[in-house]
């Protein structure tokens, strides 16, 4: 970790920040434009050839829109929350590896920012504080629909943040059981290392297509939606009874923050579930590329996966209707939280199995 | 990091046996409580737990094996009072078997609760880890929390769950403190560990009474202090014994004192006696102020319940003196003043369960009046608890505070020993006017209230007096008992 | 550089810390309490314990206080008023016993009474998962164990202690 100088993290730091920002304005135009073709329209087309331009026109345009602060809210609590709401899914990015070591002008840079020992705990940590955006908003609006919101995206979070937890921890077993000293790992690197290889030269080893991994990877999906609340599971933003949930009293740059926490989530749970389920940028005999343009390849098979993700979850939004908020609390505690307690526990019997201590 | 290597922890059943099987027996009641209500079933399922947890005592008795990194012990000392623990758990369990319905309060997970509370006691009886001993302590604190706010809707149950809830968070924050203390000056949480590093210490000249560490100690000692409501430490328990449900009151007050105390006992005399002047002295003091305190107030109370809290504390005060007295003698009659204590204690909050009626909460001194008229067996039995805490003979009562006082003579607390005797006299004023109130005054003309003497509670109340005269009468009834048991096993 | 970060975490927790106790409103207290686990979080990672740094955000900053946060909300209790000082002389009192403590924790630092060493040689690993773990399933596997009996009774009283509530309420409506 320390093998880097500082100018170097710093350069990799801002080019990262600026390449998510990129992608959730990109990832806008998209959810519309597909979204658009679900339904049988168009979408925008008009901002620039094809509509390319739509993201900066609305960046523009939402820059120059009047800040609107309501007499009565909590005026600190009310500034900070769009701040606390886009911080961690920015800081997530860290740890997501995006490909092998690249080398340039004799320094080494490792496509994974940051290679903790913990990352995955930093993941969890991250996620788990991205709560309070949303909630602080809703409350420090003081207006009823808003706290509704908050009050529903907290008590969501936590309900969803347990089948979340130990869906992840199918992987790092996983990992145990294909490490030579018998220690799993929480570093998402050696994640990504242990998937390497493939099953009668065709199947890539990645952990989804393991059994438990296979479920696994459906209960990461279901709680990660539900965490970056994302339709079917969208009810902290239901316009039908909440007006516009959390973010009702926000206007300008404070609400476009709370729109790009939302999509940077989402784009950051992408690339975490092609990191521990899909083998992340590794994919069968394009992972033995070797140097910089092993590196690439890397970088582009983890993106095609990301960019498969989110296409998917544009698909959900458009074919599945909302949930009602006590089914919602139904399913998280009484199906996903079994399920995922059932997973982990046929995941360590399998493992103990087949590798006896 | 690849030089680490695992080593599969080794399993020792004799050590872990009584506090494990008490858990899972009690999640197979939670188990059955699910699917039937009857709660015959559940108490006589709960009994037999209780019978073959200290069957599993009596297999090794004798032996001392201590497992899991030295973490639990299992000694004769841990297999006495984990006896007591558990023939309490079974009184109260018979007193309160009636008594739960009659207040609507017949929650069949009542009975796991219990259980799993007794179970966190013999965890913290036979702890000889200060993580071990932290986890007893909140184990049978977080049930004891919950049974305390039993009955919430109702009476000051809820009150009470909060007060306690509270302070024995605050008290589990110094336990924790004091954890950390201690381990910062000697590196170490096993008992036996830091005594070892405190002789080194000697050897090599660094000061013992360095204030970290006695800090560390004060905190811990505190935290135990705060269960066992020891003087300064007491305030909480006159409101959480009047809110909570009778029998739990019963039973903290009988159970919660033993197994607090025996980790107390552990703990100063296993880690630390290397500071034994220190502690003498401080917790003298404590211990005298506890006497005196819990004898003076209980004099001034007319409420039976908070009566019996205050003299619960004045009698955590003798039991501290066996703890104080550091020896055999000492150690020896803690354990017979626990038994005499939790028999008598909990008779005399089963007489109380047998007057109490729906919605009356309340009990003056005067709801006394009459009751050997009424029901003579019943004031006959009171008369039996009343003597015997007061300590008078032929009662377990007298020949435990013998036993005590005398320990404490022996070993040089004598102060300890003349404050104890007086302010046993002082405790007779209230005991003996109970009894004077039961036998000698006329009820009210108002009607006579019903009692509820039903088959269990009076199995419990038999089993306590039959309990208190034998020990009265031979001290060493239950010692000599425990080895023909043992011997007859072993056949 | 670390102990540049370390003054300025310091300070940031200590501050948040008082401010968490003078706040009048309850979501700043709970908010300023955040910015204070947050800040202890960062001195684990100083002190080369990442994993405990990161539980200590996951459970304490990201789940204890947003139920804490969530409870607040809920009850509206955010301007609850302090009832009238029952005692008198509660608050000198504690204001003495503060002073006395930290003369107290002065003194101490002033013999120069020595913590034991933590173990230089492996330090980089001594906070790391693996460490942990195959401390906690070897030789603290048995606390490990009956800690989660004591969640488990957690569990089964609060069941028991909110459930009647609603019972009784269904019996009551019909």
């Amino acid at each position: 970790m320390q093998d880097r100088s500082l100018w170097v993290m710093i350069i990799h730091a801002v080019v990262l920040a600026f390449a998510a920002l990129t992608s959730f304005a990109y990832l806008t135009l998209m959810e519309r434009k597909v979204l658009a073709r679900l339904q049988h329209r168009v979408g925008p087309n008009q901002a620039g050839p094809n509509g390319y331009l739509q993201p900066l026109a609305d960046a523009v345009k939402l820059m120059f829109k009047e800040d609107i602060m309501p007499s009565t809210a909590d005026k600190w609590v009310f500034t900070i929350a769009p701040i606390l709401a886009t911080i961690p899914a920015i800081v997530i990015f860290a740890v997501i590896p995006l490909g092998p070591d690249l080398v340039v002008f004799g320094e080494r840079i490792p496509l994974a920012f940051a290679s903790l020992n913990i990352g995955l705990l930093y993941f969890l940590a991250v996620t788990s504080i991205g709560v309070y955006g949303i909630t602080l908003a809703g409350w420090a609006s003081n207006n009823k629909y808003s706290m509704l919101g908050g009050v529903r995206s907290a008590a969501q979070m936590i309900s969803y943040e347990l089948a979340f937890g130990l869906s992840v921890l199918v992987p790092v077993m996983l990992t145990a059981s294909r490490s030579a000293d018998g220690f799993g790992s929480l570093d998402l690197v050696q994640m990504v290392n242990a998937q390497a290889g493939t099953w009668l030269g065709f199947i890539p080893k990645w952990f989804v297509f393991t059994p438990t991994g296979f479920v696994a990877f459906f209960l990461f999906l279901i709680a990660a939606t539900a965490e970056v609340t994302r339709a079917p599971f969208d009810l902290v933003e239901a316009e039908q009874e909440l007006v516009g949930g959390y973010a009702t009293e926000y206007s300008s740059m404070k609400f476009a923050l709370f729109f790009m926490a939302e999509y940077m989530k989402l784009i950051a749970m992408s690339g975490f579930a092609a990191t521990m389920f899909l083998g992340g940028w590794r994919f069968p005999y394009l992972e033995d590329i070797a140097g910089n343009w092993g590196a690439l390849v890397g970088f582009v098979v983890i993106a095609a996966k990301i960019f498969f993700f989110l296409f998917l979850s544009i698909w959900v939004r458009a074919s599945l209707p909302r949930i009602r908020y006590d089914k919602l609390m139904d399913f998280g505690w009484k199906r996903l939280l079994p399920v995922s307690l059932a997973t982990v526990v046929a995941t360590a019997v399998i493992v103990v199995l087949t590798n006896p201590l | 990091m690849n030089d680490l290597t695992f080593v599969t922890p080794e399993i020792n059943w004799t050590v872990l046996g009584m506090p494990a099987f008490l858990m899972i027996w009690a999640m197979l009641v939670l188990i059955v409580d699910m699917f039937t209500s009857d709660r015959r079933v559940l108490i006589t399922l709960s009994l037999i737990g209780l019978g073959v947890t200290a069957a599993l005592g009596a297999l090794d008795y004798g032996s001392t094996v201590s497992g899991f990194s030295d973490m639990l012990v299992f000694d004769k000392f841990g297999v006495l009072v984990n006896w007591i623990l558990l023939a309490g758990t079974a009184l109260t369990l018979l007193i309160a078997f009636d008594y739960m319905p009659r207040q609507n309060l017949n929650q069949g997970e009542f009975y796991p609760l219990v259980l799993f509370a007794t179970s966190g006691m013999l965890f913290l009886v036979q702890a000889t880890d200060l993580v071990t001993i932290f986890i007893g302590v909140e184990t049978l604190s977080i049930a004891l929390y919950v049974l305390t706010g039993f009955a919430v809707p109702q009476f000051k149950s809820g009150e009470a769950a909060i007060k306690y809830l509270l302070l024995g968070g605050f008290a589990a924050g110094f336990l924790v403190y004091g954890i950390a203390l201690i381990y910062g000056m000697t590196g170490k949480t096993n008992l036996a560990q830091i005594a070892t590093e405190l002789s080194t210490w000697q050897s090599t000249g660094k000061a013992l009474d360095d204030p970290i560490l006695l800090a560390g100690v004060g905190f811990v000692l505190i935290a135990l202090g705060f269960k066992v409501s020891m003087f300064p430490f007491h305030a909480w328990t006159p409101d959480v014994y009047e809110g909570a449900p009778t029998p739990v009151t019963a039973y903290m007050s009988v159970a919660t004192k033993g197994a607090a105390f025996a980790a107390m006992l552990r703990f100063l005399n296993v880690a630390f006696p290397a500071l034994k002047p220190e502690w003498q002295l401080l917790f003298g003091l404590f211990a005298a102020a506890t006497m005196v305190y819990g004898n003076i107030v209980a004099v001034a109370q007319s409420n039976l319940k908070r009566m019996l809290a205050y003299s619960s504390i004045a009698h955590a005060g003798y039991m501290l003196l066996g703890v104080l007295a550091a020896s055999e003698k000492g150690i020896s009659a803690f354990t017979v003043y626990l038994l005499a204590y939790t028999l008598t204690n909990l008779g005399a909050f089963a007489v109380l369960i047998a007057l109490e009626n729906r919605g009356m909460p309340v009990f003056e001194l005067k709801d006394l009046r009459g009751l050997g008229k009424r029901s003579p067996l019943l004031a006959l039995a009171m008369t039996v608890f009343m003597f015997s805490l007061a300590g008078v003979p032929p009662t377990a009562g007298f020949a435990s505070k013998f036993g005590i006082f005398r320990a404490a003579w022996d070993a040089n607390l004598d102060y300890l020993a003349i404050i104890g005797v007086i302010t046993s006299v002082v405790s007779a004023f209230f005991y003996l006017r109970v009894i004077v109130t039961m036998w000698m005054r006329d009820a009210e003309a108002t009607e006579p209230q019903p009692t509820y003497a039903t088959a269990s509670l009076s199995l419990g109340v038999l089993v306590a007096v039959i309990g208190i005269v034998a020990v009265g009468i031979a001290p060493n009834i239950f010692t000599d008992l425990a080895k023909a048991l043992v011997l007859t096993v072993a056949q | 550089m670390e102990t540049f970060l370390f003054i300025t975490t310091a300070i940031v927790a200590v501050g948040a810390a008082l401010a968490m106790v003078l706040s009048s409103n309850a979501v700043h207290s709970a908010l300023f309490l955040i910015l204070n686990f947050c800040s202890v979080a960062i001195l684990y990672f100083l002190l080369r314990a990442p994993f405990l740094g990161a539980v200590q955000v996951t459970v304490y900053a990201g789940a204890i206080m947003v139920l804490f946060l969530f409870v607040i909300m809920l009850l509206g209790a955010e301007n609850a008023e302090l009832g009238e000082e029952k005692i008198g002389w509660q608050k000198p009192a504690g204001l003495i016993l503060g002073v006395a403590l930290l003369a107290e924790i002065g003194y101490v630092a002033y013999r120069g009474t020595k913590l034991i060493d933590a173990p230089v040689a492996d330090a980089t690993n001594i906070g790391a998962p693996t460490t942990i773990s195959a401390k906690l399933f070897s030789t603290y596997l048995l606390p490990f164990e009956v800690i989660s009996i004591l969640l488990l009774i957690a569990v089964v009283g609060t069941v028991v202690l909110t459930r009647r509530r609603v019972v009784a309420r269904e019996e009551r409506q019909s």
